[in-house]
């Protein structure tokens, strides 16, 4: 039974008639030998031509030529354009060199010589073997691989194949067994530079066939301009030839038949020589009209091409008197008329110059072949051709003496030939392409030198977007589109610094040296095309080179070598750059690890990681050694010396209470509120004798998690804190800065239980919150209510609790009596910050919940309630009293937080929006005043154009940073303390030591400062242990200090990276999944552009009226989709043009005041778009597999049933609004009128508030909706708990948004 | 490179399902028992046999069956690259043992108790499947030498490439880095498997695919023996007819002369 199965089916009859051998070498690359093989061939006739129905012989397949008979009205039956009538036949060498020719959709009928094809392959690398297996595979393209080494007509003699193959006979075998198979009826074209130049077609320079090609294409450009005398005689013999030409198009190929003979019978001397290049042209003429080219204008243009060529051939013949050595050599071949043998010059040249797309990309092959064969030849070493890097020796003295600068190269995103070094005083610097660039990438410290002023560029230039520019393309791998919000300031900057410069011009250096190579790690994967390749391929062992570009556009690709690529494919990678050779296009990395697969949400996340430069590992052995031996604070003891040592605020009057996000693990503040005796309220202030009727004194304090205690200075966990410096929370995770028994837990400040704190006592008139006085000091207390924010808030409001919010009913009153008096204490304190000049700044803080296996599933944005104002501003008093109390302890040695001013400059745009509303901004004046006229604008503004001007003046702002004190005193005076956007004169970070070190440092130094410092009596004994010295010994000397804040500041930058490309990535994500249409606000115009805002993401960007072909791309209507492959829709779309009115002024940078589309043909306005208008937009990602999802908007008209459905959800969402707002305003929505719109939380696809709906209803029932959020699934909840609480350290300075480049 | 162009044919000419040009010739060699030569397109291999014969080492010897030896060795000069090649590498020591266990199943070694066969076979052009064809060879060998066998043992491979299950790879294809699995069967014994070797791992239904593939190839090869050794014994038994009629003519001739001498 088994035996029966196994009996398969019985082999085919062998097809084959005939076995050849020939005796070849092979080239053994590992060994570096050669050997000798001997090649079978088995040869049959069973082998299609492929010509689909023109031949009755053969098999139809797949792939078919489509032919159809010369005169018999090709043209009109085919619908996409002209069709060649003629079989192309190109060798190795035009495959190799016009292979980006052939690509083309135009060229069709290809047949592709199994001969050539392996010469070729042979040579060369797997891409381009995969390009030239696309050339044949794809069926539209109408091509065909036809195997001649192993069709016995056309195979080579036994022995004699690789002579054969070399002479490019088997390429004229085929030619003409194809001429006589297909009936003689098609003229068949061998495009071959060197069989044209053995045969006598005198299109090269003598003997030269290997350097044929540029020279051929560069005199064939300059023939006309160069005609002399010669012009003349050859217009004379195109005259003669003319006739023959004529005569020959109503005759078909019968005369090009007779040029032909008479060019191979013509033997030796120039008369061969002319005749030949007649033939030539005869045989242009006759595939002209292969072509069916009828018209007049194309007939003339081919006449011109003709006309060049003849007069270049003409000029050749002149010159050359003698018979072509090579073709001498050779008897003359009995070819067949019909059978064509052309230059790929004369070919691409004469039979296509009139199809501008053949002709123009032919044009730039052969330039691009000459500059790089010009340039090999100047450096060497061909390849890469950069020139060398100076010596360090060389670089030093060049700097030294200012011939050189140094400065940071900072690659364009958008264009990645082009970078920009700052070299001090503002300046900046334009490098522009790859010879410049010379090997230097992102993030290198380099030497560069300034080129002469010839070269620089002009500022109109360097504005216009590089739409032509071949690297950008190339480059850009499809996803230049949509731009990120990153590329608007670097664009501006750009414009901005031309702008400034008083003669329009940039000037643009070159690197000659690098510095310091950034080192990295880079993110990539295997290009397409070489995975393509490799996958087509069987996994070997072999060692192969493969490229990878990194999903930073700014990186170049880098050629990485492994023996595993197979295991590496559809993977990302984590990359080093090893080194750019002189030679090499490319530099070379190795391979660090492997994150995953592509497109992963755990690799891609690893690659946020990776790209902004977290690096994150366990925690060491000896580091949680030194925690308290205790798996949890169950076990935990307070050690009676601590009991005796701490303030214990445990007591019944301290109604200690935390107020955080929901599902927040890592607590580390709490609020407290006593209400002090009148009594001592009247002795405070018996100097005010009787009259202080019962003056109310209350005592404010805010009480912080000891981490001090618990990490001690110098220890192991210490540097790992300090070498993490903070939590970082991404989407899907934390990186916490401290082991989870600590942050989760023994410092976590849990209701119920007993902690160790770090308490602010402020002693407080309760009416008109004077303070009366402060203390600082190690304390002991017990928080009595963990409370959420909309907790607390409810109980402020005095609404009934919700399920699972309960507090004992005792507790309430006195708890919402302490609140009332925190919200009064944090409103009181905000208006005097705002007097003072503070900056209200707004951005986005996105929230995702996610399905089980870690897709986003819904986006929300964060919602505003007034508790968390009122918790950030106690947060912000306690920093700023930390801030003044360390810095007087230690003026020399104290870690502060300083925001710098805005320079002016940044605020043009916001400036130039806050004009268009009629508010202008007071740039001159003090920041105070620029703050007033900011908050005027927003004020004035409709909600949308509110956010809007906070997000532009939030990216305007300085980046705030930590610094110490000591390197800024003696500098810059106080100003230089100061913190710009809370308009305090001290700020520091003390709030919140389980996620920063910073605090913990501050946390130290305050405590070094209380235990040394005056007015601490009464605590001195239960502080630190420090003898009290008369004067306070900072703990980290100032120097230290310093070099800590360099590295926080570091740190934080890298953590704020991370975080946000990890909610950029799930948003993108997200998008990819459902796109969304959301309402926009237009505020800028540029020519063929327009700039963006979204208020829902706080999300800015270009939308692009034309797609990179320069195709108008009007706002989507109903049913229309973008489909560059529907040629109705590329028609339609063509006609359609971009008018930018209002730029009448030739001023640089000026803005059009509206854009329209405009129907070419007809005039008619299709759409016009002006600065503030509300537009509907489609957001959605796509996702490049390269580079990762990226952005793309679309404009919707609004007849576009998405955006009507939207524009009906938002009409619906305002009036549900307007209902529950009307009932229900409250002064505390009235508070937060200023902050805007905002969005609903929930909805699936929230739709935004018009302006002129009532914000403060708008608050009020986001506010609602919170509430109903809140009973959202546990695990979402948990997952956002990480965001929100780095979100509360956002709003708590509201700064740190700002300027993140 | 490709190894299957789009229209089908492999970088020789050949179909995926065809076998390269198969070459037999018996009795080359005069001093053997019995010798053949055997070609796969390229790949050429020399067999020949001695024996049976009484056993050289008496410790060797078996009551019951005869001993069949095996030696395979490759011609320094049968691949590209000229390099000497030992017997006693891991490479001939594993292909020798193949052919001696696939000969011991087919001898009918219990005829000859107490003897010994020795088989030698030597590459003398190596262009893939040298192990199908040596074991092919060996056979015609033992048949030109009259070995009693069981049935014909024909041998060939099939590997797959490019998500196609090709007959008999060249070397080119066998260094494509495909499976290999080399079969030997007996044809007229309802296709037994004689011998099964794979190298690298495929997956069990392309497995399957290019077993099949690999045993039709094997009766195909059996078929192309079968006809060359009825070809050789119908020469041989036209040159026996002729040797004995030469043979009658000089009996005849020696009657004449007994005649005479009469």
């Amino acid at each position: 039974m088994v035996r029966t199965s196994r009996q398969g089916p019985e082999l085919p009859p062998a097809g084959w008639l005939e076995r050849r051998v020939h005796h070849t070498f092979r080239f053994r690359k590992r060994s570096r030998t050669v050997a000798d093989t001997g090649e079978e061939a088995y040869l049959r006739v069973d082998i299609p031509c492929g010509c689909g129905t023109v031949c009755a012989a053969c098999p139809p397949t797949l792939p078919a030529l489509t032919l159809a008979s010369i005169g018999g009205g090709s043209c009109s039956s085919a619908e996409s354009g002209p069709r060649q009538a003629h079989l192309l036949l190109p060798d190795a060498a035009a495959l190799r060199d016009c292979l980006e020719v052939l690509e083309l959709p135009e060229v069709q009928n290809v047949v592709l010589l199994t001969s050539e094809v392996r010469q070729l392959a042979d040579g060369g690398g797997m891409r381009r073997s995969a390009r030239l297996r696309a050339l044949f595979s794809d069926r539209r393209r109408h091509n065909v691989l036809f195997d001649n080494l192993h069709n016995r007509e056309t195979a080579p003699a036994a022995g004699a194949a690789a002579a054969e193959r070399r002479a490019g006979l088997a390429l004229l075998t085929a030619a003409e067994w194809y001429h006589e198979h297909l009936g003689r009826r098609f003229p068949i074209v061998v495009v071959s530079d060197a069989l044209a130049a053995q045969f006598g077609v005198p299109s090269a320079a003598p003997g030269s066939a290997q350097q044929a090609p540029q020279q051929q294409q560069a005199a064939g450009q300059q023939a006309a301009a160069e005609a002399d005398d010669a012009e003349l005689e050859a217009l004379l013999h195109q005259m003669d030839m003319s006739s023959i030409a004529g005569s020959g198009a109503s005759g078909g190929s019968g005369t090009v038949m007779d040029g032909t003979a008479g060019g191979w019978g013509g033997g030796g001397g120039g008369g061969g020589a002319s005749s030949g290049a007649a033939a030539q042209d005869d045989a242009i003429a006759g595939l002209l009209d292969s072509l069916g080219i009828g018209d007049e204008p194309v007939a003339g243009a081919a006449q011109q091409a003709q006309q060049a060529l003849q007069a270049q051939q003409a000029q050749q013949a002149q010159q050359q008197a003698q018979p072509l050595p090579v073709a001498a050599s050779y008897a003359p071949l009995d070819l067949e008329p019909g059978v064509h043998i052309l230059s790929t010059a004369a070919y691409w040249g004469g039979v296509w110059g009139h199809v501008p797309a053949v002709a123009d990309v032919f044009d730039s092959v052969q330039q691009s072949k000459a500059q790089e064969a010009h340039q090999g030849g100047g450096s060497g070493s061909g390849g890469g051709g950069f020139r060398p890097h100076l010596s360090h020796a060389a670089m030093e003295a060049g700097l030294a003496s200012g011939a050189l600068l140094a400065g940071t190269l900072s690659v364009s995103r958008r264009v990645p030939g082009e970078a920009i070094v700052a070299v001090g005083g503002g300046r900046q610097l334009l490098i522009s392409g790859r010879p410049a660039l010379n090997r230097a990438i992102h993030g290198d410290r380099v030497a560069i030198r300034l080129l002469p002023q010839e070269q620089w560029r002009h500022a109109a230039e360097l504005a216009a977007p590089a739409a032509g520019d071949g690297e950008a393309a190339v480059a850009a791998d499809g996803a230049a589109e949509a731009a990120d919000g990153e590329d608007e300031p670097r664009d501006a900057v750009a414009r901005m610094l031309a702008a400034a410069a008083a003669d329009e011009l940039q000037p643009t250096a070159e690197v000659v040296g690098i510095l310091q190579r950034w080192s990295g790690e880079i993110v990539a994967c295997i290009s397409e095309d070489d995975e393509r390749a490799l996958a087509s391929k069987q996994a070997s062992d072999r060692q192969e080179s493969v490229l990878c570009i990194p999903t930073d556009r700014r990186l170049p690709k880098l050629r990485l070598r492994s023996r595993q690529l197979h295991r590496l494919l559809g993977q990302r990678l984590v990359l080093r750059l090893d080194g750019w050779d002189q030679g090499s296009h490319y530099p070379h990395g190795h391979l660090v690890r492997v994150l995953g697969p592509i497109n992963s949400l755990r690799s891609e996340t690893d690659g946020v990681l990776v790209s902004s430069g977290v690096h994150w590992q366990p925690f060491s052995e000896g580091a949680l050694r030194e925690l308290p031996p205790v798996a949890s604070s169950a076990q935990y003891v307070i050690p009676p010396a601590e009991l005796a040592a701490r303030c214990d605020l445990r007591g019944p009057d301290y109604l200690v209470c935390s107020i955080d996000p929901p599902g927040c693990t890592d607590v580390d503040d709490a609020l407290s509120v006593r209400w002090l005796d009148h009594t001592s309220g009247s002795s405070g202030g018996s100097g005010g004798g009787g009259s202080s009727t019962g003056r109310q004194l209350v005592e404010v304090g805010v009480h912080i998690a000891d981490v001090s205690y618990f990490v001690r200075q110098g220890g192991l966990l210490d540097s790992e804190a300090a070498a993490r410096c903070t939590t970082v929370y991404l989407v899907d995770r934390r990186l916490d800065m401290l082991p989870a028994l600590l942050s989760e837990d023994l410092c976590s400040l849990r209701g119920g239980q007993d902690r160790y704190a770090v308490s602010v006592l402020w002693t407080l008139d309760a009416d008109t919150f004077e303070v009366q006085d402060v203390w600082f000091g190690r304390t002991l207390i017990r928080s009595r209510y963990q409370l959420e924010y909309s907790q607390a808030q409810d109980i402020l409001d005095g609404h009934p609790p919700k399920p699972g919010h309960e507090v004992a009913a005792a507790d309430r009153p006195a708890l919402q009596r302490n609140l009332e008096l925190l919200a009064a204490l944090a409103e009181h304190r905000r208006r005097l910050r705002i007097e003072a000049g503070a900056v209200e700044l707004e951005s986005a803080e996105l929230r995702f919940n996610t399905d089980a296996v870690g897709q986003p599933t819904t986006v929300t944005v964060k919602q505003e309630i007034a508790m968390m104002k009122i918790v950030a501003e106690m947060m912000i008093l306690a920093n700023a009293a930390v801030g003044q109390r360390i810095y007087t302890a230690f003026p020399r040695a104290a870690l502060l937080r300083r925001h710098p001013p805005p320079r002016r400059e940044a605020f043009t745009e916001v400036a130039a929006l806050c004009e268009s509303l009629g508010r202008p901004l007071d740039l001159e004046g003090s920041p105070a005043a620029l703050a007033a006229s900011l908050a005027a604008a927003a004020a004035a503004a409709p909600p949308a154009v509110a956010s809007l001007i906070k997000s532009l003046a939030t990216r305007a702002m300085s980046e705030a940073e930590y610094f110490c004190t000591g390197d800024v005193t003696g500098l810059r005076g106080g100003g230089g303390l100061s913190h710009f956007g809370l308009a305090l004169p001290f700020y520091t970070h003390f709030t919140s030591p389980i996620r920063r070190y910073a605090d913990v440092v501050v946390h130290r130094q305050l405590l070094a400062a209380v235990a040394a410092g005056p007015g601490l009596a009464e605590a001195a004994a239960g502080l630190l242990q420090l003898a009290a010295l008369p004067a306070p010994q900072p703990p980290l000397p100032g120097a230290d200090v310093s070099s800590k804040a360099a590295v926080m500041n570091e740190r934080h930058r890298t953590a704020k990276r991370a975080q946000k490309d990890c909610s950029d990535l799930y948003l993108l994500l997200l998008l990819h999944a459902q796109p969304h249409v959301e309402a926009a606000t237009v505020y800028g115009l540029r020519r063929q552009s327009l700039l963006v805002f979204l208020p829902k993401y706080h999300l800015k960007g270009v939308i692009h009226l034309t797609d990179k072909q320069g195709v108008c791309r009007p706002p989507l209507e109903q049913g229309a989709e973008d489909d560059a492959a529907d040629p109705f829709e590329l028609a339609h779309r063509r006609g359609l043009a971009v008018v930018a009115e209002g730029l009448e002024g030739s001023a640089e940078g000026q803005q059009p005041s509206q854009l329209a589309i405009v129907e070419a043909s007809s005039g008619r306005q299709l759409a016009s778009i002006r600065p503030m208008q509300r537009m509907w937009v489609r957001l959605s990602a796509d996702g490049s597999r390269v580079h990762g999802p990226a952005l793309r908007m679309r404009l919707l008209a609004d007849s576009h049933p998405e955006a009507q459905a939207a524009a009906q959800k938002e009409a619906a969402d305002a009036a549900a609004a307007g209902a529950s707002g009307a009932a229900q305003a409250t002064a505390a929505g009235a508070a937060a009128a200023g902050c805007g719109a905002l969005p609903r939380p929930g909805a699936a696809r929230p739709a935004y508030r018009p302006p002129g709906i009532g914000a403060a209803a708008g608050a009020r029932a986001a506010r609602l909706e919170l509430r109903a959020a809140a009973g959202a699934p546990g695990r979402a909840r948990t997952e956002a708990c990480g965001a929100a609480a780095s979100a509360l350290s956002e709003q708590i300075e509201a700064l740190q948004q700002a300027v993140l480049g | 490179m490709e190894y299957v162009s789009p229209e089908g044919l492999r970088l020789d000419g050949r179909r995926p399902k065809e076998l390269r040009q198969l070459k037999a010739e018996l009795g080359v060699l005069a001093s053997a028992d019995g010798s053949a030569m055997f070609e796969m397109g390229n790949t050429k291999v020399l067999a020949a046999v001695f024996g049976p014969k009484p056993i050289e080492n008496r410790s060797q010897e078996d009551e019951k069956r005869c001993l069949v030896k095996c030696e395979y060795a490759m011609a320094s000069f049968s691949t590209g690259e000229r390099r000497r090649r030992g017997k006693g590498d891991r490479r001939a020591t594993e292909i020798t043992k193949a052919i001696r266990n696939c000969l011991e199943q087919t001898i009918l070694v219990e005829l000859m108790p107490r003897s010994q066969i020795d088989v030698y076979v030597q590459v003398l052009q190596a262009d893939g499947g040298t192990r199908c064809a040596c074991i092919n060879a060996a056979f015609m060998a033992l048949a030109a030498a009259a070995v009693p066998m069981r049935d014909i043992l024909a041998s060939c491979a099939a590997g797959y490439l490019e998500s196609t299950a090709l007959l008999d790879l060249n070397y080119v294809e066998d260094s494509g880095g495909g499976p290999d699995v080399a079969v030997a069967i007996h044809p007229n014994y309802q296709d037994r498997v004689v011998l099964l070797q794979q190298d690298n791992r495929v997956a069990i239904e392309t497995f399957e695919e290019v077993m099949q593939l690999a045993v039709a190839g094997c009766r195909a090869v059996g078929e192309f023996m079968r006809q060359q050794l009825l070809e050789h014994t119908q020469k041989l038994a036209a040159a026996r007819a002729a040797g004995e009629q030469q043979a009658a003519a000089a009996q005849e001739d020696d009657d004449a002369l007994d005649e005479d001498d009469y």
